[in-house]
This record gives structure tokens, C-alpha cells and sequence, in this order.
């Protein structure tokens, strides 16, 4: 009894011993001091952190997500991502050299405490800074910041917008391969790479909803805010970009994932509607279709002030107003009189709704005029007066009618 | 009999006007004030609820890009001054503050002027924070929301970000412009200039080579 005591005690003993040196190797880790490159033993550690989320935008459900979501904004789960293993990576160390700099952004390392900028963890960047692996990044507003890749191949350029926070997990050459992971705590990225050469770009940027996955591809955006993502390709961006979402359960597990492709001028949203479901909410556009609406219409919908109901409801019924189910060019307005229009016969009743346009006559500005089965009078001449044989003038003679 | 009810009815909406948002239920894991103003921006996109303090001190980083007050009278005195906010509301430093609030204030850091109503109605103190919710709302800067609803800490960042967006396009104050655009980053042919690395001085050079 007494020998199976000390042995318990000698057992708790070691353990708290080995507790208390990985806390301190840990300790040692986070304090790591606010160089302009991190060490390389943490970059890889670091790295490897980030193979799960690899895998995660590849499809597959693995890995730890709240690791990764708060990679870039809290210094807990990056201790945490500093700890894992070292086996596997390696490579040769990248850089993000500093370009182009606006206002005061800073850089610490990857475990330090976003609301801690200002103190002595924080170091103010400057052209010509080199950030690599484990470095996070905080521009405020009022600044922003621009980095190219160094070495330049595949070229590589990078803009953050104000008010970004951003960790830079893994940036190396790997078997031929420039590997690119970004976590983005809050803010926006814009990137753009030149694929050329051997060397191919593999370049993800992630955020706590989804992750954005480049294909050869400049210049995109990935914004995410308030919960909230939006990737987007510029109007003259070339190659595509994949937008993948994560789903997660109740209990916070990371259940699947749905992706979407994007290419120029495009953007999806956390909703991740197709480009086409979303582009026609996108902006207003006032259709000023004079012809297609009546005046009630025209009120209601031009001048965007909520009477919308009032409106017929579909079928081309008559509305409140008693506006006609037929409606005639100028809304009755007059304005445009004189003008004569080919019929095209009554719009083809539509379940959906009227919308107001695009179901009345068509104008034909003709001084002619047309008949009334819709066929334009193309050309109509006149010729001398036909007299009679007491020289008295018979009225016009129509020398040519040709109708459409 | 009949005045009384009408003025019942009249002072209703006062009575709803003025029972706004109550002190935060949960307390941040760091002291905002000992924060610095870079802390402090991104201090607000994780607490819970962001206070009229913190909302005061977020606007006067945005108007001025610092906010040299010591402390939230101090904050107020100034905001009162320049007409950004409003001693009527009658705020409370420690209260949550409420969606209209900081959009009133963000329309008159950022120069909206607002719609027709906010510019008869506005003026006057009636429906001034409705109405300047609704213009943000107009914008996209803000969510579909109502004026009494309470600021979010990521929300209010999200707001923040867009509102000092706007008045860097507005040219409410001196940016370098640093960005990537198609406009300003490609050649003639359309392709991606990548401009060479900067080379960096001794002090930036890698330490773990």
C-alpha cells in the first residue's frame, strides 16, 4: 500500500513536471520576438497547422475548423496551430516583401493579441519588410499595404485593404510549388498572380465561413466582415476562383462543404448564389420605359415609392386604378401623338406578373402613319394634279403604295 | 376626457423614445480604454455589444483617424461641438448603444446629407436617427435594421470600415491610394504588372537562414 502511494506520487510528480516544461516550451513559442521574419522552426510548425485546412479546401471534412477560423484573430487556437508536429513540411522559406505602404500597419507575430497593437509586440511596417510564415498582419483604417513575392516566381502581387487583420500561415517553395496560405481574420485581400514559368502558384486565403481557392488567377478579392464573405473577380480578371463554404453543425463541427466558381466580374456571396440568380439585385436600374408603362406605372415604379401593389397583379388584369389591361403607347399621356405604331397584337398574358414593360405597341416614327392591321406604309408618293377636262383639279393620285 | 387621451397618444412614442438600451451583460476580456486606437478598432470586431463610449470613441478615430480624449465626457464634449452627435439623446457612457445613434453619426462624419425627409424632418430631431439609418441602409453600409436596435461589435467594425471607405472616395482626408485595381495595375495588353521587390535594409533580413 505504502510502495503503491509513492509510486503514485512519483507518477503525478513527473506529470506535473512534464506539464510545466511544455508550458514553458509553449511559453517560449508565443513570446517569440516581433522580428521582421519569423523563425523557421515556427513557420513550420505552422505550417503544418495548416495542412488540415488544405485538405478542408479540397473538399474534404477534416481537420480542426475553430483552429482555423481564429487563426488570424486571437492568439488561443494559434498557440494551439503552433504546436503541431514538424514532421512532414519543409520547403524552401517565401517572402512577402512590403511594396507600397499608406498610414501605420503593424505586424507580430501569429499568437499576439490583435488589441494588444501598440505595444512593444507590434512593429510598424515599412517598405521593404519582409514578412513570411507566422506573421500577423493589422492595418487599420486610414492605412492599407502592398506586397510583391519574393523570389518573384510566379509573380505575385498583394494589396490589403484598411481595416484588415490577416495571418500569413504558410508561405514556401514545395516541390515545385509556391504555397500560399492566408487567414483572414476581418478586412479584405485583393491578390493577383502572373502564372508563368515552372513554378506554379497554389494560393488559398481563408476565412471563418470559407475559403477562396485561386486557378491561375488576377486580380480577385476576398472580403469577409460581420460574418459574412464576398469573393469577387475584377472585370478584366483572368483564370476563375473557387469559393468554398464550410457547414457546420450545431455542435460546431465542421459537417461539409459547398464551393462555387467565379469568373470575371463576377462574385458570390456566404449565400452562394449563382452569378446569374444575384447579378440583377446587384444595382438599380431605373427602366425608363416610356412606351412599355402606363401612368400609374410609371409613378409606382419609376419613382421607387412603394405603391407596387397597386399594380396589376398579373395576367394583364385591371389594376385598383383602372388602368386597362391594353395599354397604349403613351400611357395616355398624348405625348405621343402623331406617332404610329405596328400592332403587334395583345401581350401574351404572363403568370408571373406584368412588370410594365414590354407589352404594348410598338412606335414606328413614320409621317405616313400605318394601317390598321399593323402593316407600315414604307414609301407613299404624290404626284401632280390629276385635272379633268374642264383643267379643274381632281385631287392627288397615288402613283405607288407598297405596304410590308 | 378626450384631451388626456389624446395626449396619451401623443406622448407614447416619447415614452418608447427614451427607454433605450441598458448597460452591457457581459464584460470584454480586456479594459477598452487602456487600449490604443489600433487595439481599439480591432477590439470592436470582437466584443459582443459595442457601449456609447466605445461608439463615441470609434467615431472620433474615424473623423480624425486618433482620438486624443482622456475620458467619455471629454469624447462627447467634442462630438456635441461639431454636431456629429447630440446631447438630446441623452446617452449613457456604459449603455449599449442603439443602431440609429451610429448611423446619425456616421452620416455627419461621412457628410451625408440624407434624403428628403432627413433634410425637412431630420433637421429638427424628429426621426433624425431613423432617418439616417435609412440612408446607410440606402447605401449598403449597414444591414436592413431599425434605429433601436442594438450595435454589434462586428457589425459596428463592418460600418466602420465602409464609412472611413466612403470618405477616403470622398477625399475626406489625404490617402496615399494604395490599392490593386484593373485601372492602375495592368499594361496596355491587359496583363498584371508585379512591380520587382523592394530590396529590404539590413534590419529586415531573415533571421532564420
Amino acid at each position: 500500500m505504502m510502495a503503491q502511494s509513492v509510486r503514485i506520487s512519483v507518477f503525478m510528480t513527473l506529470a506535473m513536471m512534464f506539464a510545466l516544461s511544455g508550458a514553458h516550451v509553449r511559453g517560449d513559442v508565443e513570446k517569440m520576438q516581433p522580428m521582421t521574419t519569423v523563425p523557421s522552426s515556427q513557420g513550420v510548425q505552422i505550417a503544418q497547422a495548416t495542412i488540415s485546412r488544405n485538405s478542408v479546401a479540397q473538399d474534404t471534412p477534416t481537420g480542426s475548423v475553430n483552429d482555423r477560423a481564429n487563426l488570424a484573430s486571437n492568439g488561443t487556437a494559434s498557440a494551439q496551430a503552433t504546436s503541431q508536429p514538424t514532421s512532414t513540411a519543409g520547403g524552401e522559406p517565401m517572402y512577402y516583401v512590403v511594396q507600397d505602404v499608406d498610414g501605420k500597419p503593424m505586424y507580430s507575430s501569429v499568437s499576439t493579441d490583435a488589441t494588444s497593437a501598440g505595444d512593444s509586440n507590434w512593429k510598424v511596417i515599412k517598405v521593404g519588410d519582409r514578412l513570411g510564415s507566422g506573421v500577423k498582419i493589422l492595418v487599420p483604417v486610414r492605412a492599407a499595404l502592398k506586397l510583391v513575392l519574393e523570389p518573384s516566381t510566379p509573380p505575385m502581387v498583394m494589396a490589403f485593404e484598411p481595416g484588415t487583420q490577416v495571418a500569413i500561415e504558410d508561405l514556401a517553395l514545395r516541390n515545385g510549388v509556391a504555397v500560399s496560405r492566408l487567414a483572414l481574420g476581418v478586412g479584405a485581400v485583393k491578390a493577383g498572380v502572373a502564372e508563368s514559368g515552372e513554378i506554379r502558384s497554389d494560393m488559398t486565403i481563408s476565412t471563418p465561413a470559407g475559403t477562396l481557392s485561386k486557378r491561375g488567377t488576377d486580380i480577385y478579392t476576398v472580403e469577409y466582415q460581420n460574418g459574412r464573405f464576398r469573393m469577387s473577380l475584377s472585370d478584366q480578371g483572368r483564370g476563375l476562383i473557387q469559393a468554398i463554404q464550410l457547414k457546420f453543425g450545431s455542435q460546431g463541427q465542421l459537417l461539409g462543404t459547398r464551393s462555387r466558381f467565379v469568373t470575371r466580374g463576377q462574385f458570390v456571396t456566404q449565400e452562394m448564389f449563382k452569378a446569374i440568380d444575384h447579378v440583377r439585385f446587384d444595382r438599380n436600374i431605373n427602366v425608363n420605359d416610356l412606351i412599355g408603362l402606363t401612368n400609374n406605372e410609371a409613378l409606382t415604379i419609376l419613382n421607387n415609392r412603394g405603391f407596387g401593389f397597386v399594380l396589376p397583379i398579373g395576367e394583364n388584369t385591371v389594376n385598383i386604378l383602372g388602368s386597362p389591361n391594353m395599354q397604349t403607347p403613351d400611357g395616355g399621356t398624348g405625348l405621343m401623338n402623331g406617332v404610329t405604331t405596328v400592332g403587334i397584337g395583345r401581350a401574351t398574358p404572363r403568370r408571373e406578373g406584368d412588370f410594365g414593360v414590354g407589352q404594348t405597341l410598338l412606335p414606328i416614327r413614320s409621317p405616313l402613319g400605318s394601317d390598321n392591321t399593323g402593316r407600315r406604309i414604307v414609301k407613299t408618293r404624290k404626284t401632280d394634279c390629276a385635272h379633268g377636262e374642264s383643267g379643274q383639279c381632281r385631287g392627288a393620285r397615288r402613283m405607288m403604295k407598297r405596304r410590308m | 376626457m378626450p384631451l388626456r387621451v389624446w395626449q396619451l397618444i401623443l406622448l407614447a412614442p416619447l415614452v418608447f423614445s427614451v427607454a433605450c438600451a441598458g448597460p452591457r451583460p457581459t464584460t470584454p476580456r480586456v479594459d477598452s480604454s487602456t487600449l490604443t486606437d489600433t487595439g481599439f478598432q480591432f477590439y470592436l470586431n470582437e466584443v459582443d455589444l459595442v457601449t456609447v463610449d466605445e461608439a463615441y470613441r470609434a467615431m472620433l478615430i474615424l473623423a480624425d483617424g486618433e482620438d486624443t480624449s482622456q475620458n467619455f465626457s471629454e469624447r462627447e464634449q467634442k462630438l456635441f461641438e461639431r454636431g456629429i452627435a447630440r446631447s438630446a439623446w441623452e446617452l449613457q457612457p456604459d449603455h449599449v448603444v442603439d443602431a440609429g445613434s451610429v448611423a446619425y453619426m456616421v452620416c455627419q462624419v461621412c457628410d451625408l446629407k440624407g434624403g428628403l425627409n432627413d433634410r425637412l424632418i431630420g433637421w429638427s430631431g424628429l426621426g433624425d436617427r431613423r432617418y439616417a439609418l435609412r440612408e446607410l441602409i440606402y447605401r449598403q453600409m449597414i444591414d436592413e435594421s431599425v434605429d433601436y436596435q442594438y450595435m454589434t461589435g462586428s457589425a459596428m467594425f463592418a460600418l466602420f470600415r465602409k464609412a472611413d471607405d466612403l470618405r477616403a472616395k470622398k477625399g475626406l482626408y489625404e490617402s496615399k491610394g494604395v490599392d490593386l485595381t484593373d485601372e492602375g495595375d495592368r499594361d496596355a495588353a491587359g496583363h498584371l504588372i508585379v512591380p520587382d521587390a523592394v530590396p529590404g535594409g539590413p534590419s529586415n533580413t531573415p533571421t532564420d537562414e
